[in-house]
């Protein structure tokens, strides 16, 4: 950004810093005190001294597998919506032309609906009663209905089903901008379409998909209410855990601790990810 | 740009005052109380208190009551600790939450000879360990758990009035749907295992959790407030649940239908109780009068299924004799009446649990 | 630059062929339109679930419309997510305007990217232990507190890439002509950055209204949003009165996702 001329006052200072403000305070100090409160040894009369206690306390099979389920179920999640969202996302782009906004605008109503309607909605559809037993079993494909509520099936289509447009959007910006020239150019050149793909269309839209990833990665490793409304409650996820502690009485710093142990697992992870992803970003060079 | 001392110093002092603004702000509500000249605030379950009936309150005495919902004991506790009851003037505490508060010191004593509805009260509900001669709490409503059934189901399947319906494995054949709640599930298990203890050991948590791990495969899921919701549409079989949504689904659905095992069962009482700081209790004794009227009472049983306090409403209700005997209180099983409390700390009741949702 | 779509596909497309990724297609969109289209129809049906379709009827449009303690929840919803929108726009602007006139806030841009990296529930849970240290009751405040931190990650990245990515020149002009700092950001460079303005307050809003983790753990019981009331509908069973909800807030969402939509294009010409 180009200076226009040094600042005559520190007005605009003034005006400018709330927003940084706002952020620091109610965003960082907030996720520094829970960070501490993990650390800190309290009683009645105040802190008393540090402790890894609360921490170690979590460090331990049951606890680490339930971190697991998180991580699986984001990466299952990620892995499931970008194979949808690519396809999708491509199709819009290139071959959409006029119905190209129609499509969007398709894709754009579900996401800006309440997530808990969507949830209802899908009480609707797998329900032993439900919109797709009734077919199913109208159309003589099984006998009984299907117990599809409550079970992990259920968790995994919902997760789906909500963060598509998150990997869908960022995709599809990355194809938008896409220099369709040099693809034109891959065929010209006699390359199939999966070489193109793979050495010129994908690493170039690295960038979105690396927005996609982490747009529902992170957000689906603390995901609670969805595995407890579609999935019964019958698995605890880190979310669930969290809110649980946090929301008991006197457990709430215990709350706080297996959080920072959860967290720091998702940003190691998230960085290798980041970092495994960042492996494609180069289109692939011809070695000799 | 490099900022000298005095650009230094004047920043400081934006970014303070910036901070100091947003935290008048914040607190700014604390001091401005609401003193509209007759109003009360109500601090309650969400589903306790018909809306009819205190609209038609307000309409009849001029008071306005501005009702708050909290979803547990727990954070109905926290945050009267918090605030020192400031806010508040009246509060629905269920049984051994008013032990809680009384012993915090957090409730007022009743003034009785305000309250009209005294000699109706169900005497099996007063006098109680929370709160020996009532001096502190009146009882408004009760529940119990009971096991929720599906009569189609066991029209040709034995039946068992026993808890033995959800916990043991030679009985269980069907899906059931149990409680969410760690404190409860843990209580009830520790109730069959062991009969009313006060409090359990660690090898007794663990035979407790191994008892719901091996639950675990007859459960179809886990829900506190949608128990009838399944029975109702036969997903499951038994469901462990409070007799109001049962009532309320047995209203609906002819063919939910209820058992009380014999060992006994818990039952939860909810109580209306003054905390200490409120100065308008003149207006709450007018506001609890008004409920424990019959026709209140009535219409709080029609809504929510939950069982009224008070004797001479019965009259009004239309209930079958086995009904009748168990809202009175006269049934066997419930003698003697069982609560739910903590039975080890908070801390190993959520490991349990943990541990029995990860298995 | 080669005409969008128009390269040479005469390659075998796409992995299972043209008519394949048709399919695929198809099916996405089913998927994402059936559970809407199913609630939408029995939100007419006269009986509750689990009962199949019995007959036409509006009556739970009226029952909803009846509803107090709904459209209670529903203004607060509406309250919090105008709240948040406006602060975290406001500020927005103001940052801009700092950056406009010469600020360094390039690096402190860094700050807001932190609400992508950690999951909402990280957040909701560390307020709520903050509110709690610092004594501030759950409530209307406290939500939208949380909301606009929400709202900034959204609406700073958005709006300062816009403002980059400006042609410095008209601002220079417009300074070179004879306006104060002042003018020109009102009357240049404000309203070239309207479009992503408005559609990240936009944005903001939608996320607020629908927010869930975050409603739920700062928003104490007091308050009652549309979504923790929808929360405690579906708890207690199915109603067909949050299916006539769906519709209406479907329609809302449909009104918005046009105006966003209207906007984002005519931005693109930029």
């Amino acid at each position: 950004m180009k200076f226009l001329r040094p600042p005559v006052s520190d007005r605009p200072f003034a005006i400018g810093i709330p927003a940084i403000i706002w952020q620091v305070l109610f965003f960082y100090i907030p996720l520094l005190i829970i960070v501490l409160t993990s650390f800190l040894k309290t009683t009645p009369n105040g802190i008393v001294g540090i402790t890894f206690e609360k921490i170690a306390h979590f460090i331990n099979p049951l606890y680490l597998r339930v971190i697991g389920s998180s991580l699986v179920l984001a990466f299952i999640n990620v892995i499931l919506c970008f194979l949808i969202a690519y396809p999708l996302a491509y199709f819009i782009a290139f071959k959409g032309r006029k119905i190209k906004n129609f499509l969007l605008f398709l894709l754009l109503i579900p996401f800006w609906t309440n997530f808990l309607l969507h949830v209802y909605a899908w009480f609707y559809v797998l329900e032993r009663h439900g919109f797709l037993n009734n077919i199913l079993l109208q159309i003589g494909l099984i006998k009984t209905p299907l117990i599809l509520l409550n079970t992990n099936f259920a968790i995994i289509i919902m997760m789906v089903y909500y963060y598509l447009p998150f990997m869908v959007l960022p995709i599809y910006t990355s194809l938008e901008r896409f220099n369709t020239s040099l693809i034109e150019a891959s065929f010209d050149l006699g390359a199939t379409w999966l070489q193109t793909f793979r050495r010129i269309i994908l690493p170039l839209t690295m960038r979105g998909v690396r927005a996609g990833f982490f747009l529902v990665y992170i957000p689906s490793f603390g995901e609670f209410a969805i595995p407890s409304l579609m999935g019964g409650d019958k698995v605890m996820f880190v979310g669930n855990v969290v809110s649980e502690y946090i929301l008991g009485e006197g457990t709430g710093s215990l709350g706080a601790a297996f959080m920072v142990v959860s967290c720091f697992v998702l940003l190691v992870s998230a960085v290798f990810f980041y970092w495994l992803l960042g492996r494609f970003t180069e289109p692939v060079r011809d070695r000799g | 740009m490099k900022l000298n001392f005095k650009q230094y110093f004047n920043r400081s002092l934006v970014v303070f005052f910036w901070v100091a603004l947003i935290f008048g702000i914040l607190y700014w509500p604390k001091g401005l109380f609401f003193r509209e000249k007759k109003s009360i605030n109500v601090f309650a379950w969400g589903d306790i208190l018909d809306d009819s009936v205190v609209a038609e309150f307000e309409k009849t005495s001029g008071i306005k009551v501005n009702l708050n919902f909290y979803a547990s004991n727990e954070e109905m506790i926290i945050k009267l600790k918090a605030t020192g009851g400031e806010g508040y003037d009246l509060i629905v505490p269920s049984d051994y939450s008013v032990e809680i508060l009384r012993k915090e010191n957090l409730l007022k004593k009743l003034d009785k000879t305000k309250l009209n509805f005294l000699p109706n009260l169900n005497p099996h509900l007063l006098d109680l360990f929370f709160d020996p001669g009532n001096l502190y709490s009146v009882p408004f409503e009760w529940e119990l758990y009971v096991l929720g059934i599906d009569k189609d189901y066991f029209k040709d399947k034995p039946l068992y009035p026993s808890w033995k319906m959800i916990f043991d494995p030679k009985v269980i054949d069907y899906k059931i749907t149990m409680s969410n709640d760690p404190i409860q599930t843990l209580t009830l298990a520790s109730f069959y295992l062991y009969g009313p203890i006060p409090t359990i050991t660690d090898p007794q948590l663990k035979e407790i959790t191994n008892l719901l791990i091996t639950q675990k495969q007859y459960v179809n899921a886990y829900a506190d407030f949608r128990a009838d919701y399944f029975l109702a549409t036969k997903n499951s079989a038994v469901a462990i649940a409070s007799s109001s949504y049962i009532w309320r689904t047995m209203r609906k659905f002819p063919f939910v239908g209820y058992v009380i095992p014999k060992e006994g069962t818990f039952v939860t009482i909810e109580n209306f109780c003054i905390p200490e700081t409120s100065k308008k209790e003149d207006l709450t004794y007018q506001l609890m009068n008004f409920l424990f009227t019959r026709d209140s009472m009535k219409t709080h049983y029609d809504t929510f299924g939950i069982f009224p306090s008070t004797i001479d409403v019965m009259d009004d209700l239309d209930l079958d004799p086995d009904a009748r005997e168990l809202m009175t209180m006269s049934s066997p099983e419930l003698r003697p009446l069982h609560f739910a409390r903590l039975l080890t700390s908070q801390e190993k009741i959520r490991d349990s649990w943990v541990q029995i949702k990860t298995e | 630059m080669a005409e969008k779509g128009k390269f040479n596909t005469h390659q075998r497309s796409a992995i299972f062929g043209k008519a394949g990724h048709l399919l695929l297609i198809a099916s996405t969109y089913l998927f994402l339109w059936v559970p809407i289209v199913v609630l939408l129809v029995f939100s007419f049906n006269e009986e509750s679930f689990p009962s199949p379709w019995k007959g036409f009827t509006l009556q739970w449009y009226v029952e909803l419309i009846d509803s107090v303690y709904l459209w209670k929840a529903f203004m607060n919803s509406l309250i919090v997510a105008l709240s948040a929108t406006f602060i975290s726009v406001m500020m927005g602007i103001f940052l801009i305007f700092f950056a406009a006139q010469g600020g360094r806030v390039g690096r402190y841009l860094n700050l807001f990217y932190g609400s992508i990296i950690i999951p909402e529930t990280v957040l909701a849970v560390s307020l709520l232990g903050f509110f709690s240290l610092i004594s501030i009751s759950l409530g209307l405040t406290t939500l939208i507190i949380g909301h606009t931190v929400l709202g900034l990650g959204f609406v700073i990245p958005m709006v300062y890439a816009r403002f980059q990515d400006l042609d410095y020149r008209l601002t220079e002009a417009s300074l070179v002509l004879g306006a104060t700092p002042l003018q020109t950001f009102f009357k240049v460079t404000l309203p070239m950055l309207r479009p992503s303005l408005i559609t990240s307050a936009l944005l903001v809003f939608i996320i607020s209204f629908d927010d869930f983790i975050l409603t739920y753990f700062c928003a104490g019981s007091s308050v009652q949003t549309l979504s923790l009331y929808i929360l405690s509908m579906i708890r207690s069973g199915i109603s067909p009165v949050v299916n006539a909800l769906s519709a209406l807030l479907l329609f809302m969402s449909s009104l918005m996702a046009l105006v966003y939509f209207q906007l984002s294009n005519r931005s693109k010409i930029f």
